[in-house]
């Protein structure tokens, strides 16, 4: 197992390398840099030229690419363009509310997936399982953006349980569970939709996924051999079903993670999936830089978390370099 | 002893008697929306617009604009100009402090000045003191101070011009006055980076208190202002997308917010929400390269002045909440030609002109000597209003045998197209291939000076905005002697002529002007955003 895991590490720091300096070439390449959002009738030219220079973005892509990748090693993530700030600061404030949401959602995901698609994939064309296949259409036919805004003029603006955006109310100075209940209030709406946009695919594939467990000549042996149909479902099916679901779970995560950008934007949630946009539109390269980053360090872990659990669950898979 | 304390028995009932009359109610909070965070709150370092709203609120200038564009007392009480106009003394109002309750200065002013011209500033505010007398010398490292900045006493400062220099007050007015006694301690190439831009120290009527990123930024009345206290006790700024910060506004949860115009039939409706419709100074334009022989055509930019049917865009994208241009001033400007002569829109009228120049239309396309009438037209996304006026002047050109093809970028890649940079990343001058045509919008604030960097030979990138490449010494004229002339008639028949002259010459063709539009709760009162932006009588603003 550890020279499997070694080896999957050290593949993952060569990929990392080639994944970030792709994405570094890539927007350094999109014209116009963070200096040209700037541009206003009081400065002058030249002043751009210096702050540019100033900023060490006059100069070519690779050298860029090297001071970054230097300062990287020392563990610093450079400086927003935009505002100044240590990149690695603005991530510390912004990662928590990002965590609290992502986390939050996809523990429902895997819950909600895992029931329902168990439940449908045992009881085919039951009402549970028509209804769970219009969630997953649902889910994957409606853009976020919409989704997100339909629930803020529905259930905020008409009815007005819930608070339209923010992640947590400003008009008065709360403390302890006050404070947990009001933030939890603010998460209800960016959970539904981060919720009912991620369950899509994951539910199909626990759904297939256990009806093909339950079509093997397994679970028809022991059914012959009068197994009771829980037994069957749990003991036999789930642990076979359930292992390609595994591995979907640990490489979506990541995905999921960067999936909360328009969600987070939306519901105007202090996040990081905001701060990318925003470092985007600005040409804020440092930031989005680092973002990036992380994303790709946690698809790299995320991929070799699933392929270590996969050959924790299934004796068949061998972890041997 | 007696009278003594009569007398200050009765100050204190004026004071009290002042602030009750200004403020009907005092203390309560206000929460304001705006679509997007501020980069930093340090006002000499690229403020944006969304940095400008906040920092006005913390910070003061010497002079600040009127709602006519004129100059009033801010930090100075009192100015005047010395008798050949080239020196301007400022007296402070008495016992201004800072936040921090430190005494504010004629120093203060002083420091905040130089440290702009210092060789290692790189803020982007530069040239607005270059006209300085000896500010070159300081920013080139050639003097260890500037020679045009005196400090007399603590709170006077004289301030010189090496030739006469009209939009003076107009630049002060933009540069807001530091603590020296803060920013003195930093290097001032380090005050991108540094901490204060996010826990700003000011002299304006609300102190700074948190900022949250990415949710908002909390300020607290300045109860010793000098020009009296805010009515409120606190105002949040709450940064969101604009839909959602719309509603945010219905529910309640924000007393005033922007209001796109797609959705201002939600404002209309509510009983709760007061829509507040401003007049703004800022119009788009098409831009033309002059450069291309086609487009130096006069006839061909006229034909297309007539082409285009703003009056459609006004009506049909902006909902009716604007007017056409028909110059490079809005009417509301002093500086507006009211004897101006409207550009028609007029198909027939574009369709002649382009005959009489000899462009023949054949196959529904126009062309002369072999060349094709055929341009590109590069806008910028993100404003709803310029995306689909491109599709629709299109179409608007299609019919009088202009073949216009659309390019959609985000602004920094077209200020890639106007600003061009080499092989080598350095700036270089534009060619007649960079660009045709191109979609922007002016903010014309203060002074029509501005225009300068924009139609003289000498501003052509990479000294200046002169994208177009307008070379024409008439209008570069008119504009340098409307920045040496302080007489505020004959600077505006200067200004008058140079409007006049851009109508007819139509280097840009004027489009269209936009209003903006607020929405504010019932219960915040006396919301009054104007031309100089939304938060102009925060001061006065108070809540039921």
């Amino acid at each position: 197992m550890l020279p499997f895991i070694a080896k999957r590490g050290l593949q993952g720091v060569v990929l990392l390398i080639i994944v970030s300096f792709i994405s570094f070439a890539v927007m350094n390449l999109a014209p116009g840099n963070a200096m040209q959002t700037f541009i206003n009738p009081r400065m002058s030219p030249q002043e751009i030229t210096r702050a540019e220079a100033a900023l060490g973005i006059d100069k070519p892509v690779p050298l860029q690419y090297l001071s970054w990748v230097s300062n990287l090693a020392k563990g610093n993530f450079g400086y927003s363009v935009r505002n100044g700030q240590s990149v690695t600061a603005l991530l510390k404030q912004r990662a928590g509310p990002t965590l609290l949401l992502t986390m939050t959602s996809f523990v429902l995901i895997v819950v909600i997936a895992l029931g329902i698609g168990i439940y449908s994939a045992a009881r085919p064309y039951s009402i549970i399982d028509y209804l769970s296949t219009m969630l997953v259409f649902a889910g994957i036919s409606i853009p976020s953006f919409f989704f997100g805004l339909s629930l803020i003029y529905l259930f905020s603006v008409q009815l007005g349980w819930f608070p339209t955006s923010g992640f947590e109310s400003y008009s008065a100075d709360h403390q302890g569970w006050a404070l947990l209940f009001d933030r939890l209030w603010h998460m209800v709406l960016p959970v539904c939709v981060l919720t009912l946009t991620g369950i899509a695919g994951i539910l199909r594939h626990v759904r297939s996924s256990v009806s093909e467990a339950l079509r093997q000549d397994y679970v028809r042996t022991a059914r012959s051999k009068g197994v009771g149909e829980v037994a069957i479902l749990f003991k036999h099916a789930l642990r076979n079903g359930l292992i390609p679901v595994v591995t979907l779970l640990g490489l979506s995560l990541p995905a999921f993670f960067a999936g909360s950008v328009i969600t987070e934007t939306i519901f105007a949630w202090p996040g990081m999936g905001r701060l990318l946009v925003d470092s985007v539109f600005a040409r804020d390269y440092p930031v989005s830089m680092a973002i990036n980053t992380i994303t790709a360090v946690l698809v790299i872990v995320g991929s070799l978390v699933a392929d270590v659990l996969y050959g924790l669950i299934d004796p068949r898979v061998r972890l041997e370099s | 002893m007696r009278k003594l304390l009569f007398l200050s028995a009765a100050l204190l009932m004026t004071g009290a008697y002042a602030q009750t009359a200004t403020c009907p109610k005092v203390g309560g909070t206000a929460t304001i929306a705006q679509n997007s965070e501020p980069g930093n709150l340090n006002p000499l370092i690229f403020p944006t617009t969304y940095d400008t709203n906040i920092e006005e609120l913390v910070f003061n200038a010497l002079v600040k604009p009127t709602a006519d564009l004129n100059y009033q007392a801010d930090l100075a009480q009192s100015w005047t100009f010395s008798a050949d106009k080239k020196t301007l003394t400022f007296k402070l109002r008495p016992n201004i402090k800072w936040h921090d309750g430190q005494p504010l200065t004629a120093r203060d002013v002083a420091f905040t000045l130089t440290a702009i011209a210092s060789p290692k500033y790189n803020g982007g505010a530069f040239s607005q003191v270059e006209v300085l007398s000896g500010a070159d010398a300081y920013h080139d490292g050639k003097a260890t101070s500037i020679s045009g900045i005196k400090v007399i006493d603590d709170r006077t400062i004289a301030l010189s011009t090496d030739k006469v220099y009209a939009p003076i007050l107009a630049t002060l007015a933009g540069i807001m006055i530091l603590p020296q006694h803060i920013y003195g301690k930093i290097p001032v190439e380090s005050w991108q980076k540094d901490a204060t831009n996010r826990n700003p120290v000011g002299s304006g009527p609300f102190k700074f208190k948190q900022y949250r990123s990415g949710e908002l930024i909390e300020l607290e009345a300045n109860k010793a202002y000098f020009a009296g206290r805010p009515c409120l006790d606190r105002l949040i700024v709450r940064f969101g997308d604009a839909n959602t910060m719309l509603a945010a506004l219905v529910k309640g949860e924000v007393d005033a917010a922007p209001v796109p115009v797609p959705s201002v039939a939600s404002v209309k409706d509510n009983a709760n929400v007061k829509l507040t419709v401003v007049n703004q100074l800022d119009f788009d334009y098409v831009g033309t390269n002059l450069r291309n022989p086609v487009l130096a055509d006069k006839a061909v930019r006229t034909a297309m002045a007539y082409a285009i049917n703003r009056k459609a865009i006004v009506t049909g994208l902006m909902s009716g909440y604007g007017t056409v241009v028909d110059t490079l001033f809005p009417k509301s400007h002093w500086a507006y030609p009211t004897n101006v002569k409207p550009i028609p829109y007029d198909p027939a009228l574009a369709q002649k002109t382009l005959d009489d120049a000899g462009w023949t239309m054949s196959g529904g396309m126009r062309s002369k000597d072999g060349k094709a009438l055929k341009l590109r037209l590069f806008y910028t996304t993100g404003n709803p209003v310029r995306e689909r006026g491109a599709a629709l002047i299109q179409a608007n050109l299609r019919q009088i045998g202009i073949q216009v093809d659309l390019q959609s970028m985000d602004f920094p890649t077209l200020v890639t197209y106007l600003l061009p940079k080499d092989g080598q990343n350095k700036p270089r001058a534009v060619n007649a291939t960079d660009f045709d045509l191109f979609i922007l919008g002016f903010g014309i604030e203060r002074d029509p000076s501005e225009y300068l960097s924009y139609f003289t030979t000498d501003g052509q990138p990479p000294n200046g905005y002169n994208f177009t490449g307008y070379t024409d010494a008439a209008g570069g004229n008119l504009l340098m002697k409307g920045q040496e002339t302080v007489a505020q008639a004959a600077r505006k028949s200067l200004y008058n002529q140079f409007g006049l002259l851009m109508r007819d010459q139509l280097p840009w063709i004027p489009l269209t002007q936009a209003q903006a539009l607020y929405g504010s709760q019932t219960r915040l009162h006396n919301f009054a955003p104007d031309i100089r932006g939304v938060n102009v009588n925060v001061a006065r603003w108070w809540v039921q």
